[in-house]
């Protein structure tokens, strides 16, 4: 294996980052009282998820963003390279986006008695962007690789895409169980502590350092794809002549 | 109910995606390179061979 490629170094260096975070964000990250400023939380621990599940959620919206480069590239320079960043970018939404919707419910459970909210914007747009990601993946695995079907998929890529800013707007725009945009717009009088946003600020550099390694592997594996497709191609070509 | 179990099975699941995610990306990786270099030294079969 080589090092000094910079896809795998980012890599092992994003996937340690995010066990030290895990470690820190389970055993020694700041604890909630179960009454704050900001209101009573029934379940004052399972705050910590929301360590890995905010990065997790930006590096998604990272994700479909890649996606929708890869699917505008498409139609505009039908070049394999673009073609290699729209099956990154619908990958990495798949996982990013399944862990969002998973540890997501997992915390609303816990803290609202109930896993999910049919009626929240934020929480039925994201599922439904992760299952645009998910359709992608799938229809790309079992449909035949031709310019027909890329361009379909190009297409559901970019029309999914309009699910982002509708997706991130959300908890803004309409009234939403979910927690409005705290992060960004901590002060001293509202939102969450200085010090648990420093650490999910330190989580996301992390999970983005890990973001960008597994993109550059991921872009690695389908150029090689395609140089072994094509190399098959040229054998079969030189055995028929 | 302070949730610090729920806690542990949301980073399990979170971490157990991106790690198997990461070992999926090596195996391909390296399985590809293997083949990659097994048909550049191919040579390709004319029909009577085959």
């Amino acid at each position: 294996m080589n090092f000094r490629d910079s896809g795998y170094a980012l890599t092992y260096l994003g996937l340690a980052g995010i066990v030290f975070v895990a470690i820190l964000g389970l055993e020694y990250a700041p604890g909630l009282k179960p009454c704050t400023g900001g209101g009573c939380w029934g379940a004052p621990e399972a705050y910590r998820i929301l360590y890995l599940h905010v990065p997790f959620a930006w590096c998604s919206f990272l994700s479909f963003s890649i996606l929708f480069y890869g699917s505008l590239m498409w139609y505009l320079k039908r070049s394999e390279d673009a073609w290699v960043y729209f099956q990154s970018g619908s990958d990495l939404g798949v996982i990013f986006g399944l862990g969002v919707i998973t540890s997501g419910p997992i915390w609303a459970s816990a803290e609202w008695g109930r896993p999910w909210d049919w009626g929240d914007m934020r929480l039925n747009s994201f599922a439904l962007l992760t299952a645009v990601a998910l359709f992608l993946v799938y229809s790309r695995q079992s449909q035949p690789d031709t310019q027909q079907n890329r361009d379909t998929l190009s297409a559901v890529g970019l029309f999914g895409f309009a699910l982002v800013p509708i997706t991130a707007g959300a908890t803004t725009w309409w009234d939403t169980t979910h927690p409005e945009v705290l992060i960004v717009e901590s002060g001293e009088t509202l939102g969450m502590s200085p010090e648990v946003r420093s650490f999910l600020l330190i989580s996301f550099g992390l999970m983005c350092i890990l973001f960008t390694g597994l993109l550059i592997l991921s872009n690695k594996r389908y150029r090689l794809a395609a140089e072994v497709s094509s190399r098959k191609n040229e054998l079969d070509q030189e055995a028929i002549s | 109910m302070s949730g610090i179990t729920e806690a542990y099975i949301a980073y399990a699941i979170m971490l157990g995606l991106v790690i198997w995610f990461s070992r999926d990306l090596l195996t391909s990786i390296s399985t590809l390179e293997t083949e990659l270099e097994f048909l550049s030294d191919e040579q390709p079969k004319t029909a009577e061979e085959e």
